[in-house]
């Protein structure tokens, strides 16, 4: 079957909604590598697992299913007990991981032939899944690449004598490779549903069970439709259908109902088995059928009526289908009766956890349920691109709403008659709050939880340590916050070089480690959280920290800055020096790090992309602190309009201080540099029409010292004039500059274009201002 | 159905231009990338641009580049007066405004009479011509946008007018 006969959406779906679970479940195995024995996480990757296989093989992914099944039984051993997973098994199960991502990548690009894993990894993980362990695995005989056979029946020569049909049938070898899959997982399910089917029996625990076995009967009928045979079909089908208003019938139309359904289990069962060998068994199955439709619509039975509690192949043969008997097929444990017993439910199979968990109370499962079907409907899926084009619009509202603003304090002017004015005010006004409210709510629904990012990094420290010999673990903290997807997306690049840092050159190799008194195991903290209207992000090691020395002359080597300049430097102003682009302190370029690249991508996403600031601490022997802060959006930011000549700037207002009419005396000159003084302190002063360029015999009187701080340092920025406060929606400045402290441009109250100042690079030319001075000297 | 337009704008081996004239010249660009024409609107200069470009404008919420032609053409500046016009193009999914002193006609010419761009003894850089036709009394000079828009261009100016200065 070829994938191209799917609807590009379901593709899509696919992709979005496995590809979700794929991540989680890559974090959830390095986790689990920690703990080994929790059984809730286990059974949760299972799952996740479970549902990528199920989805993929309605697709006819052959290769990824066939790499997620050998993963899942391997799973599933370790899930009854059977296997440990530890390094060797973990590195199998992430080796998978990253086959499917591959897979995951090629469908998206439209590849409908997706890369088959290696042989070998599946023959370790279907060994694995046989109770087998990875050292005694070169002795045994290298099975057929699936679990297929376990389940095979052992006598494949049926018996002619049950009243069964058996037709050969032809099916597509794609098909074909999927029937010995998916004939194992509808063989557990069945399993389970078995079970399952005696907790109908009980008045308290009916509906619950009942809920649990639509799920189960639910999914063998999906993934039966794939074979798309009519008679396993309907079968499957009558499962599901009996089920509805189960919880509201009578016992004695239970007793009906049950045996039958397990009958009909059985003959799945048999059918499924049969179809990998290419054969159809079929049964007159009409009476059995019309039966339990009566009795699940509440109809009373009168002939065929069953005695209550008799074994399914009773059952069977009162509806005419002489099934076997239990005393020649004892072997198969889907077959033994069921029986109605008190049974505690903690003596269920433990693989029942497929797909509810394990017992509950008995009243609490109904409200269970419903609580859980209405969080199912309270959220839906949008594209990105709506939601985009949604924060563009009320981008071009709060422009509009602005200029209403402004509009109304002029016709407040014109006008006399001053209860329209008090009209106009007000009615500007609730449009400016409720402008507000909507940007504020369609923000909210761009946000997502800093996790998203962070549940990668597990993998990545693991695989980092790994690489490097050391032994580092990683705790996150605050992996709730919300941010902007866009903040997201740009903190994503950055994030992984510092982590890559932070393992590669921070954290030591275990045996310096000890000869330090340090922990063998080296920490890297990931702490996030809300300050104000900013996110910080903090990256935390307990490594060997940075060498002020060797920054210091590598700096100076590079031409960064004299040698003599140095020591007026602060630490941190020197640590600042790695965030240069290609500075690297490495002796060694390793694959890891060492090229002096990522930092600064580091720095253009969070300076300039991100508008938020980074500040290095760090002591030697004791570790790094990298505190990024960004703003929680990066789209519409309260800004301060100054004007530069003639010309209208905004100036982002997180990062103002203060603005100041200075008087003449705060004004000087240190060395040839200009600077202001300011309640006891000096900051360097640059002037805005220097900045911009502005020739000289056009300049006006600079009256106003807009102080900025950023990265914990302040400077002041002489501007023309103030003109006031606005929100600005930050606009593209396409093709149009590509140097210059400049980071876009917004419209004005006025309808006017400003330009935004980009206050990294405005502080960048304020250092090399005060570089270039002190080098002249 | 863009298809559509194509085949009826230039149906029968012909282009519709729109023609305009920067200084003494009579230019003319095919009427398929131009989006719209305005009146000059207020210009907000962008510092460290390169030279050609005369700043951005506010085109319904979208902020786009603005370039003078007679920058580029190396024609003496002139003030802006009422039949000055800012051509509004896309090329290579840009959206870049031009000025021109005024906007003459929308005209349909046959390929035929269009012929290759001369050397021309003009500033005009033969590279920004994609060829000329002879019109009554006046020459056409059609504009190859891809070229005279692109950074490379603009690039190219700023170079040359710096190692002039």
């Amino acid at each position: 079957m070829d994938m191209n006969d799917f609807d590009p959406e379901i593709l899509q779906d696919f992709l979005t909604e496995s590809g979700e679970l794929l991540e989680q479940l890559e974090s959830d195995l390095v986790d689990l590598e920690s703990t080994p024995q929790d059984l809730d996480l286990l059974n949760q990757i299972f799952r996740a697992l479970h549902t990528i296989k199920g989805s993929a093989s309605f697709l006819a992914l052959t290769n990824l299913v066939a790499i997620a099944h050998c993963s899942e039984s391997a799973l599933n051993t370790a899930r009854n007990g059977e296997l440990v997973i530890g390094k060797a098994e973990m590195d199998l199960l992430l080796e998978a991981v990253d086959i499917l991502k591959i897979q995951f990548n090629e469908i998206a690009s439209g590849n409908t032939d997706l890369t088959p894993a290696d042989p070998e990894l599946i023959r370790k993980l279907t060994v694995l899944g046989d109770g087998g362990t990875l050292e005694a695995d070169d002795f045994q005989p290298v099975s057929a690449s699936n679990t297929a056979e376990n389940i095979e029946p052992k006598s494949a020569e049926p018996t002619p004598t049950d009243g069964r049909n058996i037709e050969p049938i032809k099916l597509d070898s794609s098909k074909l490779d999927l029937i010995e899959h998916m004939s194992t997982d509808i063989d557990e399910t069945l399993a389970q549903a078995i079970a399952k089917l005696e907790e109908l029996y009980d008045a308290s625990t009916r509906s619950s069970a009942g809920c649990n076995l639509t799920e189960m009967f639910e999914d063998i009928a999906r993934t039966v439709d794939f074979f798309d045979i009519k008679e396993l079909s309907e079968l499957s089908d009558v499962l599901v259908q009996s089920l509805e208003g189960i919880e509201s019938l009578e016992d004695e139309f239970i007793e009906q109902i049950v045996p039958r359904l397990h009958g009909v289990c059985m003959l799945i069962n048999e059918q499924t088995k049969e179809l990998i060998h290419e054969k159809l068994v079929t049964w007159p199955t009409e009476t059995l059928i019309e039966r339990i439709i009566k009795s699940s619509e509440g109809c009373k039975l009168d002939e065929g009526k069953i005695i209550p509690q008799c074994d399914p192949y009773q059952a069977l043969a009162t509806d005419g289908i002489s099934f076997g008997s239990p005393q020649n097929q004892e072997e198969d444990k889907l077959k033994s009766p069921i029986q109605k017993s008190t049974s505690e439910p903690a003596s269920e199979p433990n693989n029942a956890t497929i797909t509810e968990s394990k017992s509950n109370p008995t009243n609490a499962q109904p409200q269970a349920r419903k609580a859980n079907l209405g969080a199912v409907e309270q959220t839906i899926r949008v594209e990105v691109s709506r939601l985009e084009s949604l924060m563009n619009l009320v981008g071009e509202l709060v422009l509009q709403k602005n200029r209403i603003g402004a509009m109304s304090e002029e016709v407040g002017r014109a006008v006399t008659d001053t209860d329209l004015i008090e009209q106009m005010e007000i009615t500007a006004s609730t449009l400016d709050r409720v402008t507000g409210d909507i940007q504020v709510a369609v923000m909210r629904t761009r946000m997502q939880p800093l996790d998203k990012l962070f549940g990668k990094y597990p993998r990545l420290i693991r695989d980092l340590a790994t690489k490097t010999d050391k032994k580092i673990q990683l705790e996150i903290i605050g992996g709730d916050t919300e941010v902007d997807k866009s903040v997201i997306e740009e903190l994503g690049d950055p994030m992984v070089h510092l982590l890559r840092n932070s393992a590669d050159h921070g954290i030591e190799m275990p045996a310096d480690r000890i000869s330090a008194e340090k922990p063998e195991t080296g920490t890297i903290k990931l702490v996030a959280g809300h300050e104000g209207s900013h996110v910080s992000v903090r990256i935390i090691d307990d490594g060997k920290g940075l060498s002020r020395e060797i920054i210091g002359n590598k700096a100076v080597e590079r031409g960064l800055i004299t040698k003599e300049q140095l020591p007026s430097l602060s630490d941190e102003e020197v640590f600042r020096y790695i965030l240069e682009p290609g500075f690297s302190t490495a002796d060694q370029v390793s694959d890891l790090s060492g090229r002096g690249v990522g930092m600064d991508v580091v720095r253009t996403n969070i300076e300039s992309k991100l508008k938020g600031s980074i500040s290095i601490e760090s002591t030697q022997g004791e570790g790094t602190i990298i505190n990024i802060s960004i703003p929680l959006t990066i789209a519409i930011m309260p800004a301060m309009m100054v004007a530069v000549n003639d010309e209208v700037f905004a100036i982002p207002l997180t990062n103002i201080t203060e603005i100041v009419h200075p008087t003449p005396d705060m004004i000087s000159e240190l060395g040839d540099e200009p600077v202001i003084h300011l309640r006891g302190s000096v900051h360097p002063l640059i002037s805005s029409q220097e900045v911009f360029a502005i020739p000289e015999e056009k300049r006006q009187d600079e009256n106003f010292v807009v102080v900025i701080g950023f990265n914990q340092k302040i400077i002041g920025l002489r501007v023309s004039r103030v003109i006031g406060q606005q929100e600005i929606v930050i606009k593209p400045l396409n093709g149009v500059q590509r140097e210059g402290p400049i980071s876009g441009a917004t419209v004005r109250n006025d309808g006017g274009v400003s330009l935004i100042m980009d206050i990294a690079e405005l502080m960048r030319i304020s250092r090399n201002q005060r570089s270039t001075v002190c080098a002249a000297h | 159905m863009h298809q559509e337009t194509i085949k009826n704008n230039h149906s029968d081996n012909q282009i519709q231009l729109v023609s305009f004239t920067v200084g003494e010249e009579l230019f003319a660009v095919d009427i398929l990338s131009v989006q719209e024409i305005n009146r000059m609107l207020e210009l907000t200069k962008v510092p460290q641009s390169p030279d050609g470009i005369e700043g951005v404008i506010n085109l319904r919420g979208r902020i786009i580049p603005v370039l003078d032609l007679r920058v580029q053409f190396k024609i003496p500046p002139s003030p802006h007066d009422e039949h000055t016009r800012i051509i509004v193009v896309e090329v290579q999914g840009n959206t870049i405004g031009f000025i021109v002193d005024s906007v003459h006609e929308v005209l349909r010419i046959s390929y035929s009479v269009i012929e290759p761009a001369p050397q021309m003894g003009t500033s005009i850089d033969s590279s920004y011509v994609s060829g000329v036709a002879k019109l009554d009394e006046n020459l056409l000079i059609l504009l190859d946008l891809e070229r005279l828009l692109s950074l490379e261009a603009l690039d190219k100016l700023s170079d040359m007018q710096r190692t002039a200065a």
